[in-house]
């Protein structure tokens, strides 16, 4: 059972506008309460942009008025946890996704990403580096977000509740 | 959003935003293929006011990279904040961007 040392809720109003404030108050909640060796280590620069992406997330794909934004810190982890009603992740409607078997998703020559339905139905996300001679500019996906979640958390699975998306980035403090 | 400072072999370029993100990609993107097309020169972007990014800035970035190449040219990056470098390196965009700490650095 994890240690709740402190929870906040955020909401963010799906607005452009609202994305640097709002990941301002996170950082600024964040730095209150990591200690300096924490801060120092990297975690706020990560929990930065993992924030940064969900909301961006929010913003393009959710198509509701509203998400929530928790932020969570165990005696082990931190969690970033958004939530909202809007349409599921394709990728929970693709059944014939093997349950543990990690699939590829998503390649360019410099990365390949993962997704991992488990039996519990979420689905786990991870990233493989790729090995290359010449980097082929053509080959590089212009599509970012996922793959900065999933490099930059320790831990990132998304699972839909119905009517509600979870999308929980964990970082290991 | 791009100012053109200076124009030699190169066309140096300072971009004023200190928000890049999501609500300014694509008209920066059309203005970057449109300054490509226009100037027929590799462009060094001097992003020094640049405090925040997201990934659809850094698309934006990437689809002009590609455009550049197309035609021959090169996008350079110059004076990107800390945090920020760190993103690009942790996406490994720093194995297709020449990136310089500041112009002088730039051949």
């Amino acid at each position: 059972m994890k240690n709740i040392i402190s929870k906040q809720q955020f909401n963010f109003d799906n607005r452009t506008s609202s994305l640097t404030p709002l990941t301002q108050q996170v950082v600024n909640y964040l730095t209150g309460l990591l200690t300096p060796q924490q801060a120092a280590s990297g975690i706020l620069f990560k929990a930065k942009f993992i924030v940064t992406e969900l909301l961006t997330n929010a913003l393009k794909h959710s198509a509701v008025s509203n998400a929530s934004l928790d932020i969570i810190i165990t005696d082990t982890h931190l969690e970033i946890i958004k939530t909202d009603t809007g349409q599921p992740l394709p990728l929970i409607n693709q059944t014939d996704l093997p349950v543990d078997v990690k699939t590829a998703i998503s390649q360019d020559f410099m990365h390949r990403l993962y997704a991992m339905p488990l039996s519990n139905g979420a689905i786990s996300f991870f990233c493989e580096e790729t090995s290359f001679d010449t980097p082929d500019i053509n080959q590089i996906n212009e599509h970012f977000g996922l793959l900065i979640i999933t490099k930059t958390a320790d831990e990132f699975m998304y699972w839909y509740d119905e009517p509600v998306n979870v999308f929980c980035a964990k970082l290991v403090l | 959003m791009i100012s053109i400072i200076n124009e030699d072999k190169y066309l140096w370029a300072d971009v004023n935003l200190t928000e890049a993100n999501l609500s300014n990609a694509n008209e920066f993107k059309a203005l970057l293929i449109d300054l490509l097309n226009q100037k027929q020169k590799s462009i060094v972007l001097n992003m020094t006011q640049v405090t925040y990014i997201d990934s659809s800035f850094l698309g934006a970035l990437v689809a002009g990279l590609k455009h550049a190449i197309s035609m021959q040219f090169d996008i350079i990056l110059v004076g990107l904040q800390p945090d920020i470098h760190d993103l690009i390196k942790l996406i490994r965009l720093d194995k297709v961007f020449k990136i310089y700490n500041d112009n002088s650095q730039v051949q």
